[in-house]
């Protein structure tokens, strides 16, 4: 991969084999599941063996971060991702930059829950509106859900081949964190024609037909549009940017010199605000319940008033 | 082929399950008469197929939900159990743990899918795996009856079953009179919420 620049100089790994002595996290159970349903369609020249192995370590690159950080929560699809970084950079490498991968690049898809990541997927009807007004209106009334894996995986789920998945993967670690719902975008747009001809309201078809990545795509072009398009539409210009949290990592540079420590901090601040946004729309919803049940009331007091008395 | 499907009527139904349990071998087995242990992964949120069955001399076209089991999907996973009509609630027959979760899965189901009856078969997986079996078949069949359920035992491996499982789940649905009245769909089941996401290899239908 040639974004080992990116994505810097580990500065706590001297303990290569500490991670073995934390407590297992509790979420391991569901690494060892996906693993073992992992490398299905690449490689395909291993032994069963050297298969096994590979198995080991991925696990241990999935279960050494997740211990390292512990307040990170596995997604499923987390173990496509460190397929392509486990086969690319082999087993040391990939253990040493996982961890500066996951705090700067996916942190916002390993909150505790899926609501940073549906605000992200949110941006994309709008994003195709803005390049492609007639596509964006056409998809709109769908949500956004179908770019779940593409956008969770960074293709890695859909891909079947190691070249492509790590061609894209270059250009996203040297990417802002969202670059992956412009190139969703860009390739909606290249498929304009087929999506155009389902029809609006049929939803279950269209979301089927959208979440599909057709393949043989032409990569090299659709990367170039979509920096363009990430110039020309930068994720702030979007109403839904209001939705992205203060310590989202898309807000941050890349170019920013960044330690672990510090993603670290970031991880739990950004777990802070969703914790804090989570409790003010249960005290929301508790204002709109009492605003409500005060409505009901105050009518049925006046109906009394007026009509029974 | 969509041109006659509109005449037929459509049933939206769901398979739910905890993770590994064979939820999408099943639905590839179904819909495509398709296994390959090699090519089955771990499903992120929604997948969704369609296929055209004919149970009891009629018609119906099946749109089928298959769900990522890990937890954490579950808040997206459930808005597709709206105006669902059927569920096959699946569990591992050598896993233990995953069959004792199908309360939580029939109080999901309850919680999250209208106020309609909808109809469940308790599906019993990877039947295939002669001596790992460590749920008995009076064990299922009990947990499915208390729940209201049918119950069946399947192999995606060997494909035993995986036809009788979703039209035992039809049959259900057609005995619902809250569901089903003079052969069509009684519930509402027109374009649902958010919907989503699909594999590889999408047809239109898989008839």
């Amino acid at each position: 991969m040639a974004s080992d620049v990116k994505l810097g100089v580990p500065e706590n790994h001297e303990a290569g084999n500490k991670w073995r002595n934390i407590v297992p996290n509790e979420q391991e159970e569901q690494v060892d599941l996906d693993v073992k349903r992992s490398f299905i369609y690449y490689p395909n020249d291993l032994s069963p063996l050297e298969l096994e192995n590979k198995k080991t370590e991925l696990n241990e690159l999935i279960v050494q971060v997740l211990r390292r950080h512990p307040g990170l929560s596995y997604f499923q699809g987390f173990h496509d991702i460190a397929s392509v970084f486990l086969l690319t950079c082999g087993y040391k490498t990939s253990t040493d930059i996982i961890d500066h991968f996951v705090l700067f690049h996916i942190r916002d898809c390993m909150l505790p829950n899926l609501s940073p990541v549906l605000a992200y997927l949110s941006l994309l009807p709008s994003l195709v509106k803005a390049a492609d007004y007639r596509l964006g209106h056409h998809i709109s009334q769908v949500e956004p859900h179908y770019a779940l894996a593409p956008f969770l995986t960074l293709f890695s789920h859909e891909i079947l081949d190691l070249e492509t998945a790590t061609r894209l993967f270059d250009f996203f670690l040297a990417s802002n964190p969202l670059m992956p719902i412009y190139l969703l975008a860009i390739i909606l747009i290249y498929r304009r024609k087929e999506i155009l001809d389902i029809s609006q309201d049929d939803h279950d078809i269209l979301h089927s037909v959208l979440s599909r990545i057709p393949p043989n795509l032409p990569f090299e072009d659709l990367i170039e549009s979509a920096s363009d398009l990430f110039t020309q539409n930068p994720p702030n210009s979007f109403g839904e940017w209001r939705r992205i949290g203060q310590h989202s990592c898309s807000r941050l540079p890349i170019e920013d010199n960044m330690t672990l420590s510090y993603g670290d901090e970031m991880l739990l601040l950004a777990i802070k605000d969703l914790r804090r946004h989570g409790h003010k729309q249960m005290s929301n919803t508790h204002v709109l319940l009492s605003a409500g049940a005060m409505f009901v009331a105050i009518a049925a007091g006046w109906y009394v008033q007026n009509y029974v008395l | 082929m969509r041109a006659d499907t509109h005449d037929i009527p459509t049933l939206k139904v769901l398979l739910v399950g905890n993770s590994n349990v064979g939820k999408t071998a099943i639905f590839e087995r179904f819909v495509d008469d398709f296994y390959d242990p090699e090519t089955t992964t771990a499903t992120i949120g929604v997948d969704f197929r369609s296929k055209i069955v004919e149970v009891r001399d009629t018609k119906v076209k099946l749109n089928i939900w298959d769900t990522a089991g890990q937890e954490r999907f579950r808040s997206l996973t459930s808005s597709y159990f709206r105006n669902a009509l059927g569920a096959l609630i699946v569990f591992d027959l050598s896993v233990y743990e995953t069959f004792e979760q199908l309360p939580l899965w029939f109080r999901e189901l309850r919680t999250y899918s209208s106020d309609q009856q909808v109809a469940t078969v308790v599906v019993g997986a990877k039947l295939d795996k002669v001596g790992s079996r460590v749920v008995n078949r009076s064990e299922g069949m009990a947990m499915a009856d208390k729940n209201g359920a049918g119950y069946i035992e399947v192999s995606a491996k060997t494909g035993v079953g995986v036809v009788e499982a979703f039209e035992m789940l039809i049959g259900r649905i057609m005995d619902t009179p809250a569901l089903w009245k003079d052969g069509d769909v009684l519930a509402r089941t027109d374009s649902v919420v958010a919907v989503d996401q699909v594999e590889e290899g999408t047809r239109y239908c898989g008839c």
